[in-house]
């Protein structure tokens, strides 16, 4: 049983060469491998390099794990990986987060994606201000003063 | 990075939706007025079910005076105190019956004789919506509430009587806000003066 490497190609030209099992946890990538039988590399046309070798950090520590335990998944490890998430996401900026959330989605990779929207969600949005939000998400203001207070009456959409 | 003044970049919509299910219905509530296409989608059925089916299952707790209610989260251990709307203090209130986050009240006055009517309040939105009681309504009722499970939509209440023979079982759906009596001479049950809701049925 060799293990297969893929080699994959971010947007901006760098490559990365991973093992397959690594790169297997997108459920994109074996579609791009099918239809690109050439083999060589796989490009990533929507990733750059910097996101990319986050992803692959990723997913490398998330196929260790799943290795490591032998099926049985201790609760000890479980925790530790929900640790080293946590502070794998501490440690982006905003920018890479938001980088990392599209590339997850491209990628498809569930874990990742929920990973991230529930960080966005609690670090972000959670517990913010109306104007917080605006500002993170960088969306435009679009209610007039009058339409905002209408809008802020109307809190009956669970009872429609 | 569409647009150069702007410090950060902008998520689709698809992506910030799946964001906001994460985030509690009480954080939600505030953000309806974000901008008119959070606004539309919030109001929105599709959404709505959605979130409710995603979001982590917390404990509503009716405090002993029924002026509020307590939300607890038992993952996070988050605790959420949420007074009720004014209108409701005064009322009078014989029992209290949870589904879905939604809390369903009868208001009887004093004397137990008369019932004032059926409450179905929301305590996040502090929402309020009233129902008739049926004509027949007893003390002796005993009260249910559930949905079916084609729509969970469409709320539904339960009003049960054994004391009565043959018993009498009436149902009122929440969008016509109409009972209507149920013929179901052959289930005999010998209930408690309580009940619970899951998942929309009454056990």
């Amino acid at each position: 049983m060799s293990k297969k490497n893929i080699v994959l190609k971010s947007s901006n030209g760098i490559i990365f060469e991973v093992e397959e099992a690594v790169a297997l946890q997108s459920e994109t990538i074996p579609y791009m491998i099918e239809d690109d039988c050439a083999n060589d590399t796989i490009p990533l046309a929507n990733v750059t390099g910097d996101i990319l070798a986050l992803v692959i950090e990723y997913c490398k520590k998330h196929v260790v794990v799943a290795d490591g335990d032998g099926g049985g998944s201790s609760s000890s490890s479980q925790e530790d990986l929900k640790n080293w998430d946590a502070q794998f996401m501490n440690d982006l900026d905003q920018s890479k987060i938001f980088n990392l959330l599209l590339a997850a989605d491209f990628l498809n990779i569930k874990t990742l994606f929920d990973l991230t929207c529930q960080f966005v969600a609690d670090t972000m949005i959670k517990g913010k201000s109306v104007e917080e939000v605006r500002r993170t998400l960088n969306i435009e203001k679009d209610y007039t003063s009058e339409e905002e207070a209408k809008a802020r009456q109307e809190n009956e959409w669970a009872f429609k | 990075m569409t647009s150069s003044k702007r410090r950060f970049l902008s998520l689709p919509l698809e992506l910030v939706e799946e964001i906001l299910y994460k985030v509690p219905i009480e954080s939600l509530v505030r953000f309806q007025t974000v901008c008119q296409q959070w606004h539309a989608l919030f109001n929105d059925k599709r959404f709505i079910y959605k979130h409710l089916d995603l979001s982590q299952e917390r404990f509503v707790r009716l405090d002993a005076d029924h002026q509020s209610v307590q939300i607890f989260n038992p993952q996070t251990n988050d605790r959420l105190r949420l007074p009720f709307s004014d209108e409701l203090h005064i009322q009078e209130f014989s029992k209290t019956i949870h589904c879905n986050g939604l809390l369903l009240s009868l208001c009887i006055d004093i004397g137990m004789t008369k019932i004032k009517g059926l409450a179905v309040r929301n305590p996040i939105l502090t929402g309020v919506t009233w129902i008739e009681p049926s004509n027949s309504y007893r003390s002796s009722d005993i009260y249910g509430f559930g949905y079916d499970n084609v729509s969970c939509g469409n709320y539904k209440i339960l009003r049960i009587n054994f004391g009565m023979l043959p018993s009498e079982i009436e149902i009122c759906e929440f969008k016509s806000k109409l009972w209507r009596s149920v013929d179901a001479t052959t289930l005999e049950c010998n209930a408690l003066w309580g009940s619970v809701s899951m998942n929309g049925n009454m056990y």
